[in-house]
């Protein structure tokens, strides 16, 4: 049995039977990821090849020393992750397209065949090129109608992380999926060379629960907020070696910033699409915000465990919510609960505790959500529920994980003595320092000022001797 | 010389008797419009209360049957004095004459010459009248029982309408008590808390009208049956039935109708009676100013009583050129009143067939096609609070509105009962669509839900819940006063001139129509149709 699988076993036996197949099923963090394999070694140009979670690269092909792509740009079926596919819009089959990889100095010649049903254009957002060949539809080209193929040619002349999308009805077109990386590497080589790079695109998402089809029109109060156009538990696990250098690159199409938070290592924020930054402007951070349309590349140095990478905005690492609903939060609803259920006998009262147990619900399946929709919280992990969503994922480092194996590991197995566990089930337990005004079943809650306390501007009346306007100098 | 004056004596003494009220026909006559007439007395109702039953209460209660006998013994009084001649006049003298010698004593008797005449005549003329208002009795009977039935699906409907009303209520309260509970918490503010209290105080507002007209329809049906203000002892039934098939061949109601319709078969008769009055001037216009009579009389409640006689007097200064002119013009008058009848009858069946279809499509748009889309709006919403998209306050708004479409759906099928009640009694006979019932009822009781039986996804089919209505409240549709009692229909004289349909509109004063309850306010309903009741006006009755 390999180490993992035997980790996968150990850390199955902590649940029921009948979870274990639904995490097996659903997770995507014990069987498989699902990018495409990339070597895992240097290539002729001495590059180590970008990984794109859930992705892939774009294949070339040489032609007189020029590298040729060719890019697609059509409708696709999308899965977020199981339970929710959409109609989008993307590149060659999949959103975001296909990772675009070449090297400083290399001249590229990049084929754009529309099958939309409008027009389109490519920005290479980021690269120096000559102005005709930037991609703004009506400024720079005129559009590339459905079934035309235009042709952009240009010589890279930069390295950094950078990223393609349309720029002709952008607002449609990127709210449907339209976009992809595209990474120059430096041609003199790294001055501290990573054995993984990971390239992840950030995006947001208005599928209205029950519906499956984004909607271009929304502006913020979005549904899924995805890596690589996934979202938890679907997006794959970032894996590395006990020890490795390790790059992430992200690049942010959506219209929120995104401040990435990477649990376990303080990470270095090395790079952007104005390329790998000079050593003396790295900086140590946990948390690095990615802009809209920024790109940000962040290197760490992997120790072994399971650690969360996600966005700090908690909203963002849920799946579908309302917003501006009714507070449940220390709300008694016994007695009431009954007597709802003679008129709506699917009614469940929710959240006087808190939301901790709507995966409970949720995954029991008693607790239908609209078609085509995920729940707010999930995945299952060694300890029960995750009950995340969105922009969450996990950096698995293991100290037989392979050079050039993507694969997911499984749970990890901590150390004895390694793990946080229960010490006493009594709140009294301890002597804890406490400050503040703790709040009981008979507590008042915040006083609420009272309007009497300004006597009451009852009568307005007689102003009279107010003197008023004195000292206004008029 | 002595035998004529003997045998006018005997004749004089043949009176026939008075024509008595033969049950069985009277029967016949009203089992073909659907109608049993009660065999014998029948205990007060108790328990549930069929339509049947409710319509022989009245039939067998209801004074304005005894009413209608008494006529009927007055008729027949006027047949036996049309069979006698008038007394003779004995007249007695004594003469003393002058100059002495005995008194002369002179005895005359006169007797009137015309009466042996007419007597025949006569007596046809007073069977005809006769006839005609026992006729014009059955039709009385035919009325009332379509005033009962109709007040007794007006009652089946308010008591549906309570039912859901009271869910819907429900909703509105929880969600009152709810928003108490977060308030409580520090979760909600006053504003939206006071909105939720307002919510639900509207919604027990409806209860209480609902629960009015409850009240309005079930004492209705009790003065209807003969039992005023007895209404604890009973309770109709708490659904109503699916309207049945269409009903389309308009034009063989029409020839129902007329083939059928007790007042017009009333008004044949009169008229009958009368051409044989206007024979008679023309024979003997010689013996004076005869004069047939027929009359048309207004009664309170739109109808028309027809009766007719003969009077006559001595040609002494003319030879009643004048009553023969006269005569002429009213049996004229008669005749265009007849067909007046016959055409007010035929254009009652179109438009009481126009509102049938019309009720009977309206309800099926609601429980169709409004009330599943309803159900799948609740279910979705059901799942959008589950996964946290709404809150229960937007769940129990959306199952309150559902339950206001059933109530819709309860109104417009109580419409559609109440039209078809109206066609049945304008065709006099039963409709070919079947009886009620055939259909099934419209069930409300799966609006409500065992709370222990978390059935959460699919509430399968809520089959008909009954019915949500909420016709607002219709509220009154200004108190048709009580048309239930075409005022006996006595004898429908004339129905001559119904003037044109077209306005119906107003109902003058039907007696007691029943009870429209009181659409007082058509509030927020859809009953798009009371609009016209101008139909109320049982065909030919205005």
């Amino acid at each position: 049995m390999k180490r993992r699988n035997f980790l996968l076993a150990a850390g199955a036996a902590m649940l029921p039977a009948t979870t274990l197949t639904r995490v097996m099923a659903e997770t995507g963090h014990e069987h498989h990821n699902e990018g495409e394999t990339t070597p895992g070694e240097r290539t002729d140009q001495g590059y180590m090849p970008v990984h794109t979670p859930n992705g892939w690269t774009l294949p070339y092909e040489m032609n007189n020393g020029v590298k040729e792509f060719h890019l697609v740009a059509e409708e696709i079926e999308h899965e977020f992750a199981p339970g929710s596919v959409a109609r989008c819009w993307g590149y060659n089959g999949t959103t975001p397209g296909p990772t675009i990889e070449a090297v400083e100095g290399d001249k590229v010649r990049i084929y754009v065949t529309n099958r939309l049903p409008e027009y389109t254009s490519v920005h290479w957002h980021g690269i120096h090129l000559p102005s005709g060949m930037d991609g703004v539809k009506g400024v720079t080209q005129p559009p590339i109608h459905p079934g035309e193929t235009f042709v952009y040619e240009f010589e890279l002349n930069q390295h950094g992380t950078h990223m393609y999308h349309p720029h002709a009805d952008e607002m449609v077109q990127m709210a449907m999926g339209m976009m992809g990386m595209f990474i120059i590497h430096p041609k003199d080589g790294e001055i501290e060379p990573v054995d993984r790079d990971y390239a992840i695109l950030l995006h947001n998402w208005a599928l209205h629960p029950g519906t499956r089809t984004p909607d271009p029109s929304i502006m913020v109060d979005f549904d899924l907020w995805s890596m690589n156009s996934k979202v938890f538990p679907a997006i794959d696990s970032l894996v590395a070696k006990t020890g490795e250098r390790v790059r992430v690159r992200m690049g942010n199409l959506s219209m929120w910033n995104h401040p990435m938070h990477v649990h376990g290592v303080s990470f270095e924020v090395t790079g952007s699409d104005g390329g790998r930054w000079p050593r003396e402007q790295w900086r140590k951070e946990t948390t690095e915000i990615v802009a809209v349309g920024q790109t940000r590349d962040i290197e760490f140095v992997a120790p072994p465990g399971d650690w969360a990478f996600h966005c700090h905005m908690s909203h963002h690492t849920m799946n579908p919510m309302g917003h501006g609903i009714a507070n449940t939060l220390g709300v008694d609803q016994s007695g009431l609960e009954d007597e709802i259920r003679t008129l709506l006998p699917g009614y469940m009262a929710m959240g006087e505790h808190g939301m901790a147990d709507h995966q409970d619900h949720t995954d029991g399946g008693h607790m239908r959500g609209p078609e085509n929709t995920l729940p707010m919280g999930m995945g299952q992990g060694p300890f029960g529920n995750i009950g995340m969503g969105g922009m969450f994922t996990l950096i698995k480092v293991r100290d037989d994980q392979e050079p050039g194996d993507f694969s997911d590991p499984g749970w990890y197995w901590h150390p004895d003595g390694e793990v946080a566990r229960r010490v006493s089930s009594d709140p009294d337990f301890g002597n804890p320092v406490r400050r503040g005004k703790v709040a009981g079943a008979d507590s008042d809650g915040l006083p609420t000022p009272s309007r009497d306390a300004h006597g009451g501007h009852g009568g307005h009346g007689g102003h009279g001797g107010h003197n008023g306007h004195e000292g206004h100098n008029h | 010389m002595l035998l004529p004056v003997v045998s006018v004596l005997f004749l004089a003494g043949c009176a026939v008797t008075a024509p008595e009220l033969d049950r069985s026909e009277m029967a016949e006559d009203i089992s073909v419009q659907g109608i049993d007439l009660p065999e014998s007395e029948m205990p007060r109702p108790s328990g549930e209360l069929t339509l049947e039953e409710a319509i022989h209460q009245a039939l067998w209660r209801n004074p304005r049957m005894q009413q209608a006998y008494a006529k009927l013994d007055l008729t027949a009084a006027d047949v036996v004095e049309a069979s006698q001649f008038s007394n003779p006049t004995l007249s007695l003298s004594v003469m003393r004459p002058e100059g002495g010698g005995g008194n002369e004593y002179g005895v005359g008797l006169a007797w009137g010459l015309s009466g042996l005449l007419m007597r025949s005549a006569r007596q046809d003329i007073a069977e005809s009248h006769w006839e005609s208002t026992r006729l014009q009795l059955a039709e009385g009977m035919v009325a009332l029982a379509s005033d009962t039935e109709r007040a007794w699906y007006d009652a089946v409907a308010a008591r549906q309408r309570v039912q859901v009303q009271a869910l819907e209520t429900r909703a509105a309260d929880l969600g009152s008590l709810l928003g108490e509970r977060f308030y409580d918490a520090g979760n909600i503010t006053d504003l939206k808390r006071a909105q939720l209290r307002i919510r639900a105080a509207e919604a027990r507002l409806k209860l209480e009208d609902a629960r009015q007209r409850e009240r309005e329809t079930r004492l209705r049906l009790a003065h209807l049956m003969g039992l005023p203000g007895e209404v604890d002892d009973w309770e109709v039934p708490g659904k109503l039935p699916l309207p049945l098939a269409g009903v389309d061949d308009r034009e063989a109601l029409v020839e129902q109708a007329l083939e059928q319709r007790l007042d017009l078969r009333a008004l044949d008769h009169a008229l009958e009676g009368f051409t044989e009055g206007v024979a008679l001037v023309r024979r003997y216009r010689w013996l004076g100013d005869i004069e047939p009579g027929i009359e048309f009389e207004r009664e309170t409640d739109g109808t028309r009583l027809w009766g007719g006689g003969i009077s006559f007097t001595l040609p002494i200064f003319n030879q009643n050129q004048a009553g023969i002119a006269r005569a002429e013009a009213r049996l004229e008058d008669g005749e265009a009143r007849r067909a007046q009848l016959e055409q007010a009858i035929t254009a009652d069946v179109h438009q009481h067939l126009v509102r049938l279809t019309h009720h009977r499509d309206k309800f099926s748009a609601k429980r169709y096609e409004l009330l599943p889309a309803r159900e799948i709006e609740l279910e979705r919403m059901q799942e959008r609070v589950n996964f946290m998209f709404d809150d229960v306050f937007d769940l129990l708004v959306t199952k309150q509105e559902e339950l206001a479409d059933w109530q819709r759906a309860v109104a417009a099928l109580g419409d559609y009962w109440r039209a078809r009640v109206d066609l049945a009694f304008t065709v006099a006979g039963e409709l070919p669509d079947g009886a009620p019932g055939d259909e099934g009822y419209l069930e409300t009781d799966a609006l409500e839900h065992d709370p222990s039986a978390m059935d959460h996804g699919d509430h399968g089919d809520h089959g008909d819940h009954g019915d949500h209505g909420d016709h607002g409240d219709h509220g009154d549709h200004g108190d048709h006063g009580d048309h239930g009692d075409h005022g006996d229909h006595g004898d429908h004289g004339d129905h001559g001139d119904h003037g044109d349909h077209g306005d119906h509109g107003d109902h003058g004063d039907h007696g007691d129509h029943g009870d429209h309850g009181d659409h007082g306010d058509h509030g927020d309903h859809d009953h798009g149709d009371h609009g016209d009741h101008g139909d109320d006006g049982h065909g030919g009755h205005h």
